[in-house]
């Protein structure tokens, strides 16, 4: 059977610190790039900008991935259809390999706080959510995947965990995973679970691409703020991953504090380098088709 | 409630029967960590679009105007960079030059953000006799200031001003629609503009690149506005 997602190998979340580097001399350490959607569609008034224009050469070397921030998935109102007219526009314009977005929601009333804001576990939300995306994917006329964000407070009396709910999310949308490794850590760390255990929840199949990012340590809480390279715990996690899913696309973002393209590289490299050390040493990753076998045995 | 919650930065009892509390972290913190994100990520975007205005309006007043500015008016846009846009107009009732100064901030931002025209003839190509249009160039921007009306534009990578007259504006305006060389004759025809001014103020823009020569296939393809 065809996976659902290929593997496009090690790419990068392309800031304009380092678009020149893409557009004078294409780096040979990523294959693919992923952009924040919301940075090069048209504005209302203005239309489409420099920005786009780069991202077009861009795209003739690189597949591009677009990562919104604003589809506002989990709220309550409706979709915004000027959003998603815009969005289309773009997706028709660069033809990006992926398209994604949260599980999360972003502001109600026609009012956006630009920040990915908790969702309640609960049937109504994922109702609602699941609506979403599928008008989303119908308008847009293809499958796009749902990253897990991180959070900083949850909701009391959930119906269902994260895990859970996410994975009715991919089920019933039929929509992929956008599994952010070093978002899990952080919740997991913010509010009290275990990581691999949540790893252990999620579909492989559904897993069409991987991010991994740094955050900060604030002594009693992580905040994901990206500004730092990524932490040995989430790269433990990374490495857990693929003895669960096996290779999947890989990204690295970072947003503040963003170093020399030099440097940054160096951190890509080594997602090549544990993806390497993982296929070499045979490992197969059949143990999540065990954990997902009534019959199996760990 | 946690959106209301956020964007004013009250309490709301009811909130806090609806979250988890999980120690260590209070409820009050975990909304807390939202509600910093949420100033702090409004309050830089506007700070690094208007510099000169904080500049001028010295940092405490400055601070003051963004956090009423914050709390009046919540983003409505998807893309958090329109943002600055408003911020312009809410300072409309200060004093005219703090107005002044943002106002040519955020034009410089739109016309550093327009895109180059995706076709451009070259004076080689039109002394070749390629028929052609005159548009304003997409980084062009006109404003009507308090004193002046005020033109930015785009020269190799780089923003400049000029300060127009009413006349010289109201001619930058009639060339946001492609014009043909038709077009400008029937101005001078009908006796709307002098030849000689004409001539002059085109040689003017061109060679600040304030307008451009496009080819009259591009007139619809050149570049996408809502």
């Amino acid at each position: 059977m065809n996976p659902l997602f290929k593997d496009l190998g090690v790419g990068v979340g392309l800031r304009p610190a380092h678009r020149s580097i893409f557009l004078e001399s294409p780096p040979k350490s990523v294959s693919w790039v992923e952009v924040v959607t919301e940075n090069y569609m048209p504005w209302e008034k203005e239309g489409w900008g420099k920005s786009f224009q780069m991202l077009s050469r861009i795209r003739k070397n690189f597949p591009v991935a677009l990562h919104g921030v604003s589809l506002n998935l989990g709220s309550v109102d409706t979709l915004d259809p000027h959003y998603l007219f815009r969005l289309k526009q773009l997706v028709n314009q660069i033809e990006p390999v992926i398209i994604s977005d949260h599980l999360a929601w972003t502001g109600i009333n026609g009012e956006t706080l630009h920040d990915l804001l908790p969702l309640p576990y609960t049937q109504e939300a994922l109702n609602n959510i699941i609506f979403k995306i599928d008008q989303v994917q119908n308008y847009l006329g293809r499958r796009i995947l749902i990253e897990n964000p991180s959070s900083y407070l949850e909701f009391k009396n959930p119906e269902m965990s994260e895990v859970e709910f996410l994975k009715q999310v991919l089920k019933a949308a039929d929509c992929g995973l956008l599994l952010d490794i070093n978002n899990i850590y952080v919740s997991s760390v913010n509010h009290g679970f275990n990581p691999k255990e949540y790893l252990k929840e999620i579909p492989g199949d559904r897993v069409g691409q991987i991010h991994l990012a740094g955050h900060s340590d604030q002594g009693d809480h992580l905040i994901d703020t990206h500004d730092a390279p990524v932490d040995p715990k989430v790269w433990d996690l990374y490495n857990y991953s693929l003895e669960l899913f096996g290779v999947k696309s890989t990204m690295l973002e970072r947003d503040e504090k963003i170093p020399e393209w030099s440097e940054l590289e160096i951190e890509l490299l080594n997602i090549g380098v544990i993806q390497n050390e993982f296929i070499k040493s045979n490992r197969t990753s059949d143990l999540a088709s065990r954990i997902h076998s009534p019959s199996a045995t760990l | 409630m946690l959106h209301a919650s956020i964007r004013h930065q009250q309490p709301y009892d009811e909130l806090f029967e609806v979250i988890k509390e999980a120690p260590p972290i209070s409820s009050q913190k975990r909304i807390d960590i939202y509600r910093r994100a949420y100033q702090i990520r409004l309050s830089e975007c506007l700070r690094e679009d208007f510099t000169d205005t904080c500049q001028k309006m010295g940092e405490v007043a400055f601070e003051k105007i963004i956090q009423m500015y914050i709390d009046e008016i919540p983003p409505k846009t998807s893309q958090l960079a329109e943002y600055s846009e408003g911020f312009v107009e809410y300072l409309k009732n200060s004093s005219g030059d703090v107005y002044e100064t943002a106002a040519k901030e955020w034009m410089v931002i739109l016309s550093q953000r327009a895109q180059e025209p995706l076709y451009k003839l070259t004076s080689d190509q039109i002394q070749m006799g390629e028929p052609y249009l005159i548009q304003l160039h997409p980084a062009t921007q006109i404003k009507k200031l308090v004193h002046t009306t005020v033109v930015s534009y785009r020269l190799n990578e780089e923003i400049f001003f000029l300060d127009v007259e009413a006349s010289e504006s109201h001619w930058i305006v009639y060339f946001r629609e492609p014009r043909s060389l038709d077009d400008l004759k029937g101005l001078i025809g009908k006796g709307e503009i002098l030849e000689e001014e004409l001539m002059n103020l085109l040689f003017q823009w061109m060679k600040k690149e304030i307008i451009y020569c496009l080819p009259p296939f591009a007139k619809q393809n050149d570049f996408y506005r809502f």
